[in-house]
């Protein structure tokens, strides 16, 4: 569906990023993710790049890089992000508000500016960004992690109408559960449990159902869909 | 790199750009040539592809890492109102130094 393309994809060490990167070297497309650690994909056609989305000039550095790699960037999927702030706002330091708020929203806006650049030189692009389904629950606990994928939506949606006259597109898939290691370490099976309950389809995520709403936000097939928040499961 | 090296490097960005569709007016780049600002030749996604696309070539000629970041451009530009191209050449010359 996707071959001869490339496509950049942020946290790919583990968890969706890991399995989208898979999904689309399958297709025959070129990926190049980023993590902070080392590469945990061994592919002809993946490069990885150790990368910390704080950091501004790292970003530049990284996306140059790909420039001058590649033949144009078609897709961008921004999934990397810190879900290490699960306590209470009265026990959230500014330090690690701080830190969320950069990886999960600074990080996402620094590769998407940098991205767009380059698909605004070849008029075409479709931006992937990742959002979750905290924005719609509200739990305690969450407030620094929610704010910044809230943040992320906000950004998505005024990044649509930006490049919508030139063919890119920018949308936001917030799935619901999806089971990772990081996940279920960070969280626990209770919280993930009441989760499930709030869901309209309750049942965690799959990998196809992740991978088949990418693969259409990604597709020329959706053109007119620009500004959208896809909420996999939905909340109730 | 000169002041008229960079000139020539943003004139040929502005014709491949404009050949390949990217800028959608036709120009005659010149010294005075309003960038940015009252009267400009580009809109303002039409400045951030001349600067993406200039900033590359500027990389390829000098060897060096380099980003032209509009915030940092606007600093240098003593006139605050308007960016020609005479002045984002001076900047080139001034960081390629």
């Amino acid at each position: 569906m996707h071959t001869n393309k490339t496509v950049v994809i942020t946290g790919t060490s583990k968890g969706i990023g890991q399995m989208l990167a898979g999904h689309f070297l399958t297709q025959g497309m070129t990926v190049y993710g980023c993590s902070r650690g080392e590469a945990t994909i061994t592919h002809a056609a993946y490069h990885h790049e150790q990368v910390d989305l704080r950091d501004e000039m790292q970003v530049m550095r990284w996306v140059r890089s790909i420039r001058k790699s590649s033949e144009g960037i078609d897709i961008l999927i921004c999934n990397a992000a810190d879900t290490s702030a699960n306590m209470l706002t009265a026990h959230t330091s500014a330090a690690k508000l701080n830190e969320i708020l950069s990886i999960n929203f600074g990080g996402t806006y620094l590769v998407c500016r940098e991205v767009s650049k380059l698909m605004l030189l070849k008029k075409y692009g479709r931006i992937i960004t990742f959002s979750s389904m905290s924005v719609s629950l509200h739990e305690e606990g969450t407030s620094a992690y929610t704010a910044s994928k809230a943040a992320v939506v906000e950004f998505t949606k005024v990044l649509a109408k930006e490049l919508a006259a030139h063919h890119i597109t920018c949308n936001v898939i917030a799935p619901s559960v999806y089971y990772t290691d990081t996940v279920q370490e960070t969280l626990g099976q209770e919280i993930l449990d009441h989760a499930l309950s709030r869901l309209t389809i309750q049942r965690a995520l799959t990998d196809a159902d992740i991978c088949h709403t990418v693969d259409y936000l990604a597709s020329p097939l959706s053109a007119q869909v620009t500004g959208q928040v896809i909420h996999l499961g939905l909340v109730s | 790199m000169t002041n008229q090296e960079a000139l020539s490097i943003i004139g040929q960005s502005v014709k491949s750009l404009v050949a390949s569709g990217v800028i959608d007016t036709e120009f005659d780049l010149q010294p005075d040539t309003v960038l940015l600002g009252t009267g400009a030749v580009l809109d303002s996604i039409g400045i951030i592809t001349l600067l993406s696309d200039v900033e590359e070539k500027v990389s390829d000629a000098s060897g060096q890492e380099l980003y032209l970041v509009l915030g940092d451009i606007h600093d240098f530009n003593e006139d605050k109102q308007n960016l020609t191209a005479a002045t984002l050449a001076g900047y080139i010359e001034k960081i390629t130094a």
